[in-house]
């Protein structure tokens, strides 16, 4: 039907089927490669200007064959590259801008169609955030649009939107009822991931990273608490623990992350001996494309179902199964007065001695000449301290470029760094005095919101030292609050509202124009909604769905839940009912039912045409029947005819109803008085 | 041997179908649609949409992605709405056979199926309608209008006698083509297949042959006037009583006698059986050479005779005798 000349309905249609296309390739920017997307555009535009009429031959069949040949070529080229997931998503995609050029059968439009709508949900793997699900969903609309534009061709674009807007609303309660009920399965098996640029805190840390990251006001995670969110100065966000130093940098030591893996293969996970009180909370990680997870120390992973995602590390730190490719939800136990000493000592004591052999030669004299002054390793530290409090230290988002020697150039000449210059500085001189110390990197503080919840961003990214005091295990030291007290108290905005570096590369961003209220207002309203958009549509898992029917049905019996599902059928069943059972017809008034019971009585005997109307019946019925039949019937046809034509008042048609209820009576009895002779007629 | 009995069970199979639609949808001059006539089935398309679903399910599952599974259920919850909406829309229409006309063998007739709209305030049936003879006739596709619309079937008429209407099946897939609502249905009709016009010389006969029964001494002719009888289509306008007309009595013909013994008659006998049909479509070409030069005659077809007479009712009946004659 899509054949040669383009007639009105599949011009409406494959225009919009077009336009889905374009709609769908502009969402799926990132993982479609620029020459993917070029295909697509040049088959849009043959298509179009062929529905329009612009164009009247289409591509040949043999030039697209050779296209895809070409196409399929440079796409096997790039796939390793790319992997497998976005690599598929890519040959859909460029299968989709091939058939689109080539167009001409129905068997055509309901490949695409089918592609479309599955290109769609191949979209939501990369973008998940209230507003993509937004665009997605009015991709969706226009999908269904084309769909209906080619079924139906008489109707116009407001009147197909109506339509599809009806059976939109229809189905929208029934899908809710559906994703609420159904059970959610664990995935079948491992699927790819996409390769995606990690974001977030990196595996190693050089003093500067964490600087560059603080530039950017992107949502890291958020926290909800069940009781009262915890102070600034106690929320510090633990996600990496880096343990191997080189004179210039920071990473996770190799030998840690093999004892992990042993103990991962073992099924042996290290749960921390919780002491004091512990709070619950639920943390909402942003994809990262990285395995690390944030929680406060010392947390413990209550459920051993999470524990499948979620591996609890020995440095009191949690590592994700798979890397963090879309929002994860993870509950938690909070025990604050929970010491860290319950690791394996001789391990942490051996890798956080450790120094490189050379390098930073004045730190290493400063130190020797702090170790002769202190008694203890508490008083060394006070000394430290002392010395970054004396000496002016500055905090600042640009630090000076320090190549060589790092914490020499930071310590005693440049004296003005960002949290990593000071946690990198203050651990090594640590190490240097025989007291194991380790950088930890992760969050600090986030915005409170109302009692709910607290949102961590990018530029909340910290750095911290932690050191192994003989009598109480692994103490958090933060050389950054010794230095700006409002980092920590206040965050970041307030810690450099002087230098007004706060997001600097980043003028457009809401969190930077927090001094406009409204503006302000905005932003929060927008965080709100997206919270409630991870916590109850992102993350509605299992757990999340067994508390839906717990507070619904009280006890989970084998009873209660075979009760959610009859009753959701029944419920899908009455919505049906109310959609579909149509509506009773208006009654007819007395006097058009009376009327037609009256003919329904005569014409068996005396036949109407098919052409007679009252007139010319009631004409018939008197020039054939008795008087007695006659007589009432046409009193009945002179009221009817009065009551239909002449729009009579309300009393006049209650007189006239009695009349004709008597007339009706009296024809009802002579047709019984005449009944043999009649049916002998 | 294999096809052989594939196209027996084939057969076997058609048949029993046929007789159960017999039963469930018997012939009617007009049909209106509802649960009893109305099948529906998910059509190519809904199929592709299924399996759609179900990979997005499995998608959204491994992925633990609920946006995912969530498409997946709206598209499923769609789907259901629009088994309903393609019925409820299906259902509204009202199916009438049209006007029919005889045609003669070797053409092929027009049939007209009309599609009306529901009466009142109720909502129009929208979309397609495609509309086929079973079992391999001409796809006729009929874009529905707000009042009623109307598809012409055309079927080849070979033979002589009642035109073979197999049923039609009529079928749509508004809205969204995710369903294919479709019925077959069989219409009464009487539309007469007459012989195919063989072009022969008029031959008239003075009286039927011996065996049959002798009518009336008087013979509708041309020559003296007989009576008046009130106006036929297709009698000669010279004959009409335009007095009387005139006067305001309504329209008559004058009648006229010719003398006993005037060639009247088209005969079919003698013919072999062999020569038959060529004879009959002889027959049908003189009718309606006689017709159209609004002269009487009758017909003898041995056993069976028409009084002789003229206008194009008279005709009508006179080829409908032919067409029917020893089927």
């Amino acid at each position: 039907m899509i054949g040669a000349p383009a007639n009105t309905q599949d011009q409406l249609s494959q225009l919009l089927l077009s336009a889905a296309f374009v709609m769908i390739s502009i969402g799926l920017f990132e993982p479609i490669m620029g020459w993917i997307l070029v295909l697509m555009a040049c088959a849009v535009v043959i298509r179009a200007a062929y529905a329009l009429g612009v164009q009247s031959q289409t591509v040949s069949m043999t030039t697209v064959n050779l296209l895809a040949l070409l196409a399929g070529l440079v796409l096997a080229y790039f796939s390793v590259q790319l992997g497998l997931l976005v690599a598929m998503v890519n040959l859909l995609a460029m299968a989709c801008a091939l058939k689109l050029m080539l167009m001409r059968r129905r068997k055509d439009f309901r490949q695409l169609i089918v592609s479309a709508l599955f290109l769609l949900g191949c979209g939501f793997i990369f973008h998940q955030s209230m507003a993509m699900s937004g665009y997605f969903s009015l991709c969706l609309g226009v999908i269904l649009l084309a769909m209906m534009a080619r079924h139906g061709p008489q109707l116009t674009l407001p009147q197909l939107t109506g339509g599809l807007g009806r059976l939109l609303l229809q189905a929208l309660p029934i899908a809710v009822l559906a994703f609420m009920v159904m059970p959610r399965l664990g995935p079948f098996w491992q699927m790819p991931t996409a390769k995606s640029t990690e974001t977030g805190l990196a595996d190693r840390m050089k003093p500067g990273d964490i600087a560059q990251l603080s530039q950017s006001s992107a949502l890291a995670f958020r926290a909800s608490f069940t009781d009262n969110i915890p102070p600034p100065n106690q929320r510090y966000w633990r996600a990496l623990v880096m343990e191997q130093f080189d004179g210039q940098e920071w990473q996770i030591a190799p030998r840690r992350k093999w004892e992990e893996e042993q103990l991962r293969l073992q099924n042996k996970a290290f749960v921390p001996a919780p002491q004091g009180p512990g709070a619950a909370y639920q943390v909402i990680a942003e994809p990262s494309y990285q395995h690390y997870l944030f929680s406060l120390d010392v947390s413990v992973v209550s459920d051993p179902g999470v524990r499948k995602r979620v591996w609890p590390g020995t440095a009191y730190q949690l590592r994700s199964r798979d890397p963090v490719a879309s929002k994860m939800q993870y509950d938690l136990v909070y025990y604050p007065q929970t010491p860290l000493n319950q690791t394996n000592y001789s391990l942490d004591r051996q890798l956080n001695l450790q120094v490189p052999r050379q390098g930073n030669p004045r730190t290493r004299e400063w130190v020797a000449k702090l170790q002769q002054q202190s008694t203890s390793a508490r008083m060394l530290i006070d000394n430290i301290q002392r010395y970054f409090q004396q000496q002016g230290f500055e905090y600042t988002l640009r630090p000076a470029l320090m190549p060589n020697d790092p914490v020499d150039r930071f310590l005693f000449d440049n004296q003005a760094g960002f949290c990593a210059h000071y946690a990198s500085a203050l651990a090594f001189a640590l190490r240097l005095a025989d007291i194991p110390a380790r950088v930890v990197a992760g969050y600090q503080g986030g915005e409170v919101r109302g009692d709910d919840y607290v949102s961590i961003y990018q530029y909340d990214a910290h750095a911290w030292v932690e050191a192994w005091l003989d009598d109480q295990g692994w103490v958090r030291l933060d050389p950054t609050a010794w230095v700006a007290p409002s980092r920590i108290l206040y965050g970041l905005e307030r810690a450099v509202a002087e230098e007004g570096t706060f997001l600097a590369d980043d003028p457009l961003s809401l969190a930077r124009l927090k001094d406009y209220a409204w503006l302000n207002q905005v932003r929060l309203l927008l965080a709100d909604m997206d919270f409630l958009w991870s916590q109850w549509v992102l993350g509605f898992d299992a757990n999340r769905q067994r508390d839906l029917f717990k507070s619904l049905l009280g006890k989970l019996t084998a009873f209660n839940l075979s009760l959610v599902g009859v009753v959701s059928v029944l419920l899908v069943t009455i919505l049906l009912a109310v959609y579909f059972i149509p509506k009773r017809a208006p009654r007819r008034p007395l006097w058009q039912k009376r009327y037609h019971q009256a003919l329904a009585l005569l014409e068996p005997v005396w036949p109407r045409p098919r052409h007679y109307g009252p007139d010319d019946y009631v004409r018939h019925v008197n020039q054939t029947a008795p008087a007695d039949i006659a007589g009432p019937f046409n009193q009945l046809t002179q009221l009817y005819m009065y009551l239909a034509y002449q729009r009579p008042s309300a009393a006049s048609q209650r007189d006239t109803d009695t009349r004709m209820n008597r007339a009706y009576l009296r024809l009802k009895r002579a047709l019984g008085q005449h009944r043999p002779p009649a049916s002998a007629r | 041997m294999i096809n052989a009995l594939q196209q027996r069970l084939n057969q076997h199979w058609q048949a029993r179908i046929g007789r159960w639609l017999d039963r469930r949808i018997p012939p009617a001059r007009s049909h209106q649609l509802d649960h009893r006539n109305i099948f529906i089935f998910p059509s190519r398309l809904g199929g592709l949409f299924l399996l759609l679903c179900f990979g997005l399910f499995l998608l959204g599952t491994n992925y633990q992605n609920n946006l995912m599974l969530m498409l997946c259920y709206f598209l499923l919850a769609l789907m259901l709405v629009t088994l309903f909406s393609s019925y409820q829309n299906f259902a509204r229409l009202q199916v009438h056979l049209g006007k029919t006309q005889d045609c003669f063998a070797g053409d092929v007739a027009h049939i007209a199926v009309w599609l009306n709209q529901p009466q009142g305030d109720s909502l129009p049936a929208l979309g397609i309608i495609s509309m086929r003879q079973q079992p391999d006739g001409e796809e006729c596709a009929v874009t529905l209008t707000p009042s009623s619309s109307h598809g012409t079937l055309s079927i080849d008429a070979p033979h002589r006698g009642p035109l073979p209407l197999k049923r039609v099946t009529l079928s749509c897939e508004y809205p969204l083509g995710l369903f294919h609502c479709w019925t077959h249905l069989a219409f009464d009709h009487d539309v007469m297949v007459y012989p195919r016009p063989v072009p022969s010389p008029v031959t008239l006969h003075g009286k039927p042959q011996e065996g049959g029964p002798n009518s009336s001494t008087d013979k509708a002719g041309q020559d003296e006037f007989h009576h008046l009888r009130e106006y036929q289509r297709g009698e000669p306008l010279n004959h009409v009583a335009w007095k009387q007309v005139a006067k305001g009595q309504g329209m008559f013909s004058k009648h006229f006698v010719s003398e006993q013994g005037a060639p009247v008659w088209l005969n079919l006998m003698p013919c072999t059986t062999e020569q038959l049909e060529q004879r009959l479509g002889q027959l049908c070409y003189q009718i309606r050479e006689l017709t159209q030069a609004q002269q009487s005659f009758g017909l003898d077809l041995g056993k069976h005779q028409i009084t002789p007479d003229c206008g194009l009712d008279h005709q009508r009946r006179c080829l409908r005798a032919l067409a029917e004659f020893q089927l």
